[in-house]
């Protein structure tokens, strides 16, 4: 069975030794056009779901239309019809030619939509454009054929989240556009240090995250999730009530144990 | 749980026992955790190589160079080092270059304005130094040729870190008594050290080559 382990720290490295057939990513290595739909997966449909994704993330939910609007209209401008073959504009170029290049009335409600769209996707290139500064990416389907570690140490908590969750849901859509729904289990995607994706603060303070909703479906995906966490009381409620199995160990304090005994 | 469930796993729980809840059964389980040892010590560079191999693998065709580009700028590597490092996955590509043969087998040596850059990728089975040419096959002191032929298969291998059954089945030996007596041999003359990790359950037994052997196949 296929494993994507996406940790934070190195210390699966050593996996190396026991599977030859293991890859180990680092993040800088890792690479994925944002706008590029998994196979079989149509633009529109994913334009509607990096458009609330991306909002979704940095709480704009004001600014989603109009990002809609702009991929659209990037999408148009260079041809992409959502052939595997066509070249596909990704995530600078978004930034670039369309966030950048539309100005409005300095105090109108579609400027500030605009201002906060391109101080956030400034701040996603800023931060790790080598990710997304790309044509292609990682092939989705040799990926989930293989065995792989990606790290995601030194990166900020938005971009890990940004990260996990657009993998997610290619992996999700993509199985989604080809499964048979045989209820198969098809891939395993373990998650360490899950507190910082899944985190119950943000989940009680914002609007549930798009990773919610994907968390909720996981199980008609063919994919397993394993999250790994200290403590049970910092992951959402989401992900506990759509977790199975559940495996405490080296409970810290009573209050954990009471928390996990609660749960299960 | 309910108050009795909840009270058993307070008292049994501690370090190195686990509760496990299968929805499938009204109550918990308690389980040993299984102490898995994996080396820490894989460095940034061996991860990159391995990366910049099975790049093929991952990434799309027009960006595989790219991303190679950028493994050899981190793992700064002059430009005119990366032909003579090794490429397992190009398809067509010419068996790599020994540029050293001072190196150990299964690895090769490219020397460029002073730094030296090691792969793993070279070294053909067969290939020997003269130095252990000469004692091949004769004499008390080397290997017989059956575990000379299994060391040799192991140590040319990409990523010989492999158990030792998979290392037999790799060199294509199947008999269990065929087994044992190669281990004997090696394990008595020093060729290997054995180390047991310990895998679930089960034990798994893992090789560490000595210089000896190094030197042996040369």
């Amino acid at each position: 069975m296929p494993l994507v382990i996406m940790v934070e720290k190195r210390n699966f490295r050593g996996l190396m030794g026991v599977s030859d057939d293991l890859v180990v990513i680092p993040w800088r290595f890792y690479r994925d056009n944002i706008l590029r739909p998994p196979p079989r997966v149509g633009i529109k449909q994913w334009e509607n779901i990096m458009a609330q994704l991306l909002t979704g993330l940095y709480l704009l939910y004001p600014s989603r239309s109009l990002l809609l609007e702009y991929i659209e209209n990037l999408y148009q401008s260079h041809g992409f019809t959502g052939q595997s073959d066509q070249s596909c504009p990704n995530l600078r170029l978004l930034f670039e030619r369309e966030i950048r290049g539309h100005k409005y009335k300095a105090v109108s409600h579609f400027e500030r939509y605009r201002e906060n769209l391109e101080s956030r996707v400034a701040g996603i290139l800023r931060h790790c454009g080598e990710i997304f500064d790309c044509d292609y990416g990682i092939d989705l389907v040799r990926m989930l054929e293989t065995n792989v570690v990606l790290e995601m140490d030194g990166l900020a908590r938005e971009m890990k989240e940004l990260i996990t969750t657009l993998l997610l849901t290619r992996i999700f859509m993509y199985r989604l556009a080809t499964s048979e729904r045989t209820n198969r289990l098809k891939t395993i995607v373990m998650i360490d240090e899950g507190q910082d994706i899944f985190r119950r603060q943000s989940e009680l303070q914002e609007a549930p995250s798009y990773l919610a909703t994907l968390i909720a479906q996981a199980r008609q995906m063919e994919c397993a999730i394993c999250v790994g966490a200290q403590q049970c009381r910092d992951l959402t409620f989401s992900l506990m009530s759509n977790t199975a199995f559940k495996i405490g160990t080296g409970f810290v304090d009573l209050r954990d144990l009471d928390e996990f005994c609660r749960i299960v | 749980m309910d108050k009795d469930q909840r009270e058993y796993v307070r008292q049994y729980i501690r370090p190195g026992i686990a509760v496990v809840k299968d929805p499938r059964y009204p109550h918990p389980f308690l389980i040993h955790v299984p102490m898995l040892n994996l080396p820490q010590d894989v460095s940034d560079d061996k991860v990159l190589e391995h990366l910049s191999m099975r790049a093929h693998d991952l990434y799309h065709p027009s960006e595989v160079a790219q991303v190679k580009e950028a493994i050899r700028m981190h793992r700064g590597i002059p430009a005119e080092a990366v032909a003579l490092l090794p490429s397992r996955n190009a398809p067509g590509d010419q068996p790599e270059h020994t540029v050293n043969n001072e190196s150990r087998p299964g690895s090769s040596t490219a020397s460029v304005k002073g730094k030296s850059f090691v792969g793993s990728d070279c070294g053909m089975p067969g290939d020997r130094s003269t130095k252990s040419a000469a004692g091949f096959g004769s004499g008390t002191s080397s290997l017989s040729d059956r575990a000379r032929r299994v060391c040799t298969v192991w140590l040319n291998l990409e990523y010989p870190f492999l158990t030792e059954g998979e290392i037999f089945a790799k060199a294509g030996v199947t008999a269990g008594s065929m087994k044992g007596q190669i281990k004997k041999e090696l394990v008595r003359m020093g060729m290997i050290v054995e180390h047991e990790l310990q895998c679930g359950k089960g034990r798994m037994n893992v090789w560490e080559p000595t210089d000896k052997l190094w030197s042996e196949l040369g």
